[in-house]
């Protein structure tokens, strides 16, 4: 092999000097045969002088130099301690330098490791990126004419755009400069981004972390809670199958705790739990034909399709939905959840008959959030302390077409409540459980309405109860006669916002002597109510808004309005 | 500060930091946790 590769080899000089020159390396390479093909091989020159003396040839203490000089590409001299040595290596080439040996040694690699980096490489799989083509967004949107009102879009989408195409671009340039810089820590760059994260308060921050962790495939997200997705533990067919029927055979929606623990068999003092319990929520979550998230942050209850409705059966639920449709205007754009910790309200008679209470923009601000994107509804439990009882309540979220509402309360506003009675919901530290209260007062009996379920006529019957009322919304027979053995208005005639309060002036009875019907305001309140609902602020506007005439405010008495018949169209 | 304006202030080096934490966490963590966490990086 030696031979092979300086055989290649062409050397200057006379053919006595290449002969040798050839030898000479042969000599060389015969010493270094173990070593790199590369490594200098260093022989004292006096040993090859008198070695090659022993060969018969002719050669003297300057033949060495004279063919170190003829052929400077393959061998060298070097000087050390008084000794010359002629270097070579293997291959035929003279080192590049005296230092060439030392540079990369084993002895330097164990001795002198390589500094730690400053950061960890990543070994995370790569996130997917957007394809280059997107650079071209910007000249395709031109083509179009943007509008005023898509100003701000355009900024968004420009600036996302530029944020992808400098990424594709940083990828694909690839110059060993730039991937040099690329490595290298970027303290300015990094400076920048981390002062952006200390100068956002925590709302914003969970907000960020939402929108973008949130979307990251690698990460399992439920709630408020958050999980590598490859460590959440995987729910077996049997497993899901065992979850339905479960909830089903309760006829009821359950909580994760009750779910992990009666169905999964984890015990809550496990260590496990907690990672059972957020494995739960997040495979359920991902499993929307079977089951349905229907709780709150801190009660987290899942249903299923197939279980008996929380709440009255009198009215079905997109019909009420659709009778508190005027509420999607009181409610404000930017609603404030959980931002006050009590709310007092004033029941009113379809309320009442129904075991209801409306999604106002007060019963909105005491309540939470859908903690899911696109939760229709939430299960909460309504404690009332003075009857030792907890109500399972259906809340559920106003959506485009259909106001929201709560159901569920029929039993407890049955047991304890009259229409006009005042009750309060105070909040507590859990997101899904209230204290519902109603405040107490000395026995009173009244003749009040009533709607009878089989002949659905209204009724007067003599009732006792002891909460506080308001005496404006109590529907009393003395104050309403026009109700009694009157029947509800048909459906048709009842979405008419302004046919339903004519007739409540009708029913309050109150005729003027030059004709027509006079009322104060919550007579008409209490009165309208019965039919579907109203609230102060769409009331008021049925009445001033009133093109017709029909309705005019009484001049005589505060607070008071006046109904000529047959004015409306 | 809109959410539009939030979330695009989270650089990507966060969120990568973010998911390593995850990954080094063998239960779930909290929204307030990572928030600790980032916040515990700047200092």
């Amino acid at each position: 092999m030696v031979t092979t590769e300086v055989s290649e080899l062409t050397f200057e000089g006379t053919k006595t000097e290449k002969a040798l020159a050839k030898e000479v390396l042969a000599v060389i390479a015969g010493r270094g045969q173990f070593m790199a093909a590369d490594a200098p091989i260093r022989v004292d020159v006096d040993q090859l002088v008198e070695y090659l003396k022993g060969t018969e040839r002719k050669v003297t203490g300057q033949t060495i130099p004279k063919l170190v000089e003829l052929n400077p590409g393959v061998f060298s001299i070097v000087e050390e301690d008084g000794q010359t040595f002629i270097v070579a290596s293997r291959l035929g080439r003279s080192p590049s330098g005296p230092d060439a040996a030392s540079t990369h040694s084993f002895h330097e690699r164990l001795m002198t490791p390589e500094p730690r980096p400053e950061r960890l490489a990543s070994t995370l799989r790569p996130r997917p990126r957007g394809d280059s083509t997107w650079s071209t967004l910007d000249r395709v949107l031109s083509e179009f004419e943007i509008g005023e009102g898509d100003h701000a879009l355009r900024r968004m989408m420009d600036a996302e755009a530029a944020s992808i195409a400098s990424t594709v671009v940083e990828e694909e340039v690839g110059t060993p400069a730039a991937t040099e810089s690329a490595a290298e820590p970027k303290p300015v760059a990094e400076a920048e981004a981390l002062l952006d994260v200390s100068g956002m308060g925590d709302k914003d921050l969970a907000n960020a972390l939402s929108t973008h962790l949130g979307q990251d495939s690698r990460v399992a997200h439920f709630g408020d809670h958050w999980m590598f997705e490859d460590l959440v533990p995987r729910l077996s067919r049997g497993d899901l199958r065992r979850i339905k029927d479960y909830i089903e055979e309760q006829e009821q929606p359950l909580t994760d705790d009750v779910l992990v623990q009666d169905v999964l068999e984890v015990r809550q003092k496990s260590s496990d739990f907690e990672i059972m319990r957020f494995a739960l929520n997040f495979r359920l979550g991902s499993e929307h034909r079977d089951f349905e998230f229907v709780g709150t942050n801190d009660q987290r209850f899942w249903s299923v399709s197939n279980l008996p409705p929380i709440g009255t059966n009198r009215r079905k639920a997109t019909e009420i939905g659709a009778d508190y449709r005027f509420m999607l205007e009181e409610l404000p754009t930017q609603p404030a959840y959980r931002s006050v910790s009590q709310i007092s309200h004033v029941m009113s008679f379809y309320e009442f008959y129904l075991g209801l209470l409306p999604y106002d923009p007060e019963i909105q601000a005491l309540l939470p959030a859908p903690l899911v994107s696109g939760q229709r509804s939430a299960v909460l439990t309504f404690e009332c302390p003075q009857s030792y009882t907890t109500y399972l309540v259906e809340l559920r979220y106003p959506t485009p077409n259909r106001g929201g509402f709560l159901l569920g309360l029929d039993d407890f506003f049955n047991e304890n409540l009259v229409p006009g009675a005042l009750l309060s919901i105070k909040a507590t530290e859990n997101d899904g459980h209230f204290i519902v209260e109603f405040e107490e007062s000395e026995s009173q009996s009244h003749r009040l309405l009533e709607l009878e379920d089989r002949r659905q006529r209204y009724v007067f019957r003599p009732t006792s109860f002891n909460c506080q009322v308001f005496e404006d919304y109590l529907l009393d027979e003395a104050r309403f006669p026009g109700f009694s053995g009157d029947k509800p208005m048909d459906e048709k005639a009842r979405k008419k916002a302004e046919a339903v309060v004519s007739k409540a002036f009708e029913r309050r009875g109150n005729e003027l002597e030059g004709g027509g019907f006079g009322a104060s305001f919550a007579d008409l309140l209490a009165a309208s109510n019965t039919e579907r609902p109203f609230s102060e602020s769409f009331l008021r506007q049925v009445l001033e808004g009133d093109e017709s005439g029909a309705f005019a405010p009484d001049p005589d008495r505060p607070d008071a309005f006046t109904y000529i018949p047959g004015s409306l169209g | 500060m809109s959410v539009n304006d939030a979330a695009f202030q989270l650089s990507e080096e966060d969120l990568e930091f973010l998911v390593a934490l995850l990954r080094s966490s063998a239960v779930p963590m909290t929204t307030a946790q990572l928030i600790d966490s980032l916040r515990g990086r700047i200092r």
